[in-house]
């Protein structure tokens, strides 16, 4: 009897929690279609993500294929032309973005795990823990990311995975940041309290209580974070110690084409304005998002 | 006076943990790849060369006496050896002072410019609210920032040396005018950031009560903007004096890299790629105590500009 | 009237605001006069406009709202036409204005000398250092603050509530203006300081020879300070007379229900009687007076058409219909 009680009750709790959570997405999507950055910035991802997801069965080149067409300029039969090595750049273009757009979100995915578990631990307990974990995430903050991103890159070797690893080190405090704060200010409302004193144990209530409130700013920080994740990736790509070759990525190709900038500027140009232009739209995204929904947040920036 | 004087100390004892924590952390990064030995022996070595380095670095000993022999070399300027080809056992602490200077400059040039711009351009684009000049200067900050330093030290690069021709490719040999451009890409990028956040802040100043006040009194509108307004509006911008000394130092690694501009940025790209791994680390440490002091003197100009932040 | 010269007379003032959801009028039709040497007392609750009448005496309305109507004379001179540089050398010399929080209304990165140095700069031409400095001080000895060259040296976050406010009076009264507006000058701080910051107004008021236009929502205030009171709602004077005849003989019913809700020493009640309803929304205009939805004594023309300003006795005006007749 008591075990179907328990049952019953996660359930709720569960249903309660995604109910908060829907609840503050429909909000957002309402009042986010009204601004020009985030629909802007929303057409613009959408639009990135297909293309990177839809790269196996688009029909190009491979990006790996070397051939005799050494630095041919743009033409119908290579969009973008060709690199030094006779390789397809729209097809690299194109790949790259889904090998940027997968670091990114993995590392900021990983990012927020980390943060969010510390920050809401830290602030939701306070105390010793909480000294602890604050010391720790502003002695995280005032480093800048590329710093300790390449800090732990050129410790790491290059590689897809420890590029994600690097960026996740260095990208963790803001979200932590983050959610201390809301975790901060959630601790002294009623229903906390309340919950408390029926008996729940922390991590429901934390879960259930404090997370559907952060999930607007932590958008906003989420989309933040893919922009300057895709810029970390590629400087490092950029400088070497980003994702290995054969993987195409946009950095790797700026630098490959920078011996050629006279040349054939076909090779760095293109990776460059698309790179620009995903970054460009998830900080549409997440600056609009910001001003609809709370424009105090202005201090979050780098 | 004498509040601000404490509120240094204060500080200074506060950076030390930050140091040490750096210190630590860059120990921490010659474990990260496995068996230490294999990153600071020079490649190709053999195993006796290897084991007798083992023994000079004292790696079988436990960690914290490691740590402790680092810390103890740190403080003496000894910042271990390269191995890299070209600068086979040259110390990296001299490697690391030759560059300084290079880098010095280019963060100083790029600081300037960025608040030479960014600064007048926030204030002109906050006092003419969502006009014409107001949109055109946001949307220039939204591209500037989207941007990542490389590529737009690239497109610099390609627009002034490739196209026009007017300024060197990079290096040092062209004096003077080798530094504009890696100058300017750092500056111009900083300055999107500065613009906005200068702009936002004048917005919330003007709006506030003591300027209504000022104006009852009667003072002309000029000396109201630009000697209180300013002075209070620059106050978040010079909180983020910290940060932004950071946002430099990590992107001149990149923009030196870009015009082989011989800093510290570009010792170690090039010490990247000949896996000369005590220089990376010694120019990461470097880096991280510029940081460090940046943010100090961030705070420190912070409260001699806001009287009321020296209690804190 | 009573042969006293007037210092500032307002007659038909409309302000509004443009919105992009509609226009507010936070102002209707003000007819208000001061004469020379007297206190005059603006009450009413948040909202009705008393605030808006100050700003738009000195041309402070914010954006984005304007002064649309009326006409606004200080001694015989009309303000709401004058340029800008004109009017920047009326404000602070001739008409001055102490705001309602100290704490947000003096500028927090200067110190008090700085700040009260540059007032007294401009207007009254000083600018070497030992004189200024001088100057200073005698101000801040005006509003009795001990020490006055410590204070000089501080920063506003340094002082009480109370010493800023005296600080705002002292950069108010600095150039011996002909007329004070005091924006809820008490309302901040705590009810011990408040009787003292009073008393100084009254005093400062009296010894300068300057009217004062004190404005609140406390009609305890307005009782031991003014001269006369006004009595404003949804953005119209609906009543003003002297102080006692205010109080003895309330006519508009919003008056009468503003007495009777104020808690008395002395009187036992066993609740204190509230007026029902709440203030109109200002974005819709409408005709006849704004009082009507809550008022008990409301007859059908009450809603229909705006009352007149009726003089019932000397010096004692109401607008309300119920007084038509001037009985």
């Amino acid at each position: 009897m008591m075990r179907l009680r328990k049952g019953l009750n996660d359930r709720l709790l569960t249903w309660k929690m995604a109910g908060g959570v829907r609840q503050t997405i429909a909000d957002i999507l309402e009042r986010g279609g009204r601004n020009v950055m985030v629909v802007l910035g929303f057409i613009i991802i959408m639009f990135m993500i297909l293309i990177a997801l839809l790269a196996p069965v688009l029909p190009m080149a491979d990006p790996t294929e070397l051939t005799d067409e050494l630095l041919l300029p743009p033409s119908s039969d290579h969009w973008f032309g060709t690199d030094e090595n006779g390789r397809d750049v729209f097809s690299r273009v194109v790949w790259g973005a889904r090998v940027s757009l997968l670091v990114a979100t993995l590392a900021v995915l990983v990012s927020m795990v980390i943060g969010i578990v510390l920050g809401l631990t830290a602030g939701y307990f306070g105390g010793k823990v909480d000294y602890i974990i604050t010391g720790t995430i502003d002695l995280f903050w005032t480093f800048p990311p590329f710093l300790l991103a390449l800090a732990f890159a050129a410790a790491l070797g290059a590689g897809l995975f420890n590029v994600v690893l690097a960026i996740s080190i260095s990208y963790w405090a803001g979200f932590a940041r983050l959610m201390r704060g809301q975790a901060l200010s959630m601790r002294e409302r009623q229903f906390v309290e309340a919950s408390r004193a029926l008996g729940a144990k922390h991590w429901r209530i934390m879960f259930t209580h404090v997370l559907p409130n952060c999930i607007a700013p932590l958008i906003v920080w989420a989309s933040i974070g893919v922009a300057d994740a895709i810029t970390i990736e590629s400087s490092l790509s950029f400088l070497g110690v980003g994702t290995k070759p054969p993987t195409p990525s946009w950095g790797w190709m700026l630098q490959s084409g920078m011996l050629h900038l006279s040349s054939a500027p076909w090779i760095s140009t293109f990776p460059g304005v698309t790179m620009v232009f995903t970054i460009l739209g998830f900080n549409l995204l997440g600056d609009g998002l910001r001003d609809v929904l709370d424009p105090r947040m202005k201090g979050l920036r780098r | 006076m004498a509040d601000l004087v404490s509120y240094v100390i204060r500080k200074l004892i506060l950076a030390i943990p930050v140091i040490l924590l750096a210190t630590l952390i860059v120990f921490l990064m010659l474990y990260m790849t496995g068996d230490p030995i294999n990153v600071l022996a020079p490649p190709h070595a053999s195993v006796e060369q290897m084991d007798a380095l083992r023994e000079k670095y004292g790696l079988d000993e436990p960690f914290y006496v490691q740590y402790g022999v680092f810390l103890w070399n740190l403080v003496h300027g000894d910042l271990g050896v390269s191995v890299g080809a070209a600068t086979r056992d040259l110390e990296v602490g001299d490697l690391v002072v030759q560059r300084l200077p290079r880098t010095l400059e280019l963060m100083a040039i790029g600081l300037s410019l960025s608040y030479s711009i960014g600064i007048p351009l926030g204030i002109f684009s906050a006092l003419r609210h969502n006009s014409l000049g107001d949109r055109s200067v946001m949307v220039f900050t939204l591209l500037a920032y989207a941007m990542p330093s490389f590529w737009l030290g690239i497109l610099f690069m390609w627009l002034f040396a490739v196209y026009l021709g007017v300024l060197p490719l990079g290096g040092t040999t062209g004096g003077f005018a080798s530094i504009i451009l890696p100058a300017m890409t750092l500056g111009i990028g900083n300055a999107a950031l500065t613009t906005r956040m200068m702009r936002s802040s004048m917005l919330e100043v003007i709006r506030q009560d003591y300027i209504t006040q000022l104006r009852s009194r009667g003072l002309p509108e000029r000396e109201i903007i630009y000697k209180h307004a300013v002075k209070n509006a620059i106050l978040p911008v010079i909180t983020v004096i910290g940060l932004d000394i950071g946002w430099f130092v990590a992107g001149s690694v990149v923009v030196e890299t870009v015009f082989s501009w011989p800093g510290i940025g570009m010792l170690i790209t090039t010490s990247i790629s000949n896996s000369d791994f005590p220089v990376v680390r010694g120019c990461i440490l470097v880096l991280a105590l510029f940081v460090i002091a940046g943010n100090l003197i961030a705070d420190v100009l912070y409260a001699y500009v806001d009287p009321r932040v020296r209690l804190g | 009237m009573n042969g006293k010269t007037p210092v500032l007379e307002i007659k038909g003032l409309r302000t509004q605001f443009f919105l992009r959801e509609g226009v507010v009028t936070a102002l209707d039709g003000i007819d208000l006069t001061i004469y020379e040497n007297e206190s005059v007392g603006v009450v009413g609750e948040t909202g009705c406009g008393k605030s808006m009448t100050a700003y738009s005496i000195l041309r402070l309305v914010p954006h984005p709202g304007r002064i649309t109507a009326g006409s606004i004379k200080y001694k015989g001179n009309e303000l709401t036409t004058l340029d800008i540089d004109r009017m920047r050398s009326v404000r602070g010399t001739k008409i001055s204005m102490i705001f309602q929080d100290a704490s947000t209304a003096l500028d927090p990165v200067f110190t008090v000398g700085d700040q009260l140095g540059e007032v007294i700069s401009l207007h009254q031409g000083i600018y070497e250092k030992a004189a200024l400095e001088k100057k200073i001080q005698e101000a801040l000895e005006l509003v009795r603050i001990a020490a006055p060259k410590d204070v000089m040296r501080m920063y506003p976050h340094e002082l009480s509530g109370g010493m800023k406010q005296r600080v705002m009076i002292s950069l108010a009264l600095s150039c011996s203006p002909s007329l004070l507006i005091a924006d809820e000058p008490t309302t901040a701080l705590d009810v011990t300081i408040q009787g003292q910051i009073l008393k100084l107004l009254k005093a400062l008021v009296a010894k300068t020879g300057s009217s004062m236009m004190l404005i609140t929502h406390n009609l305890g205030i307005v009782a031991e300070t003014c001269d006369r009171i006004c009595v404003m709602y949804a953005g119209r004077i609906v009543e003003d007379a002297e102080t006692f005849e205010l109080f003895a003989n309330p006519r508009h019913p919003y008056t009468a229900g503003l007495l009777m809700a104020f808690p008395r020493l002395g009187e036992k009640k066993a609740e204190l009687p509230v007026i029902r309803g709440t203030v109109p929304d200002l974005m819709n205009p409408f005709k006849g007076c704004p009082f009507v939805d809550r008022c008990d004594k409301a007859t059908e023309v009450c809603s229909k058409q705006r009352p007149n300003r009726v003089e019932v006795s000397p010096g004692h005006f109401v607008s309300c219909h119920l007084w038509h007749g001037g009985g």
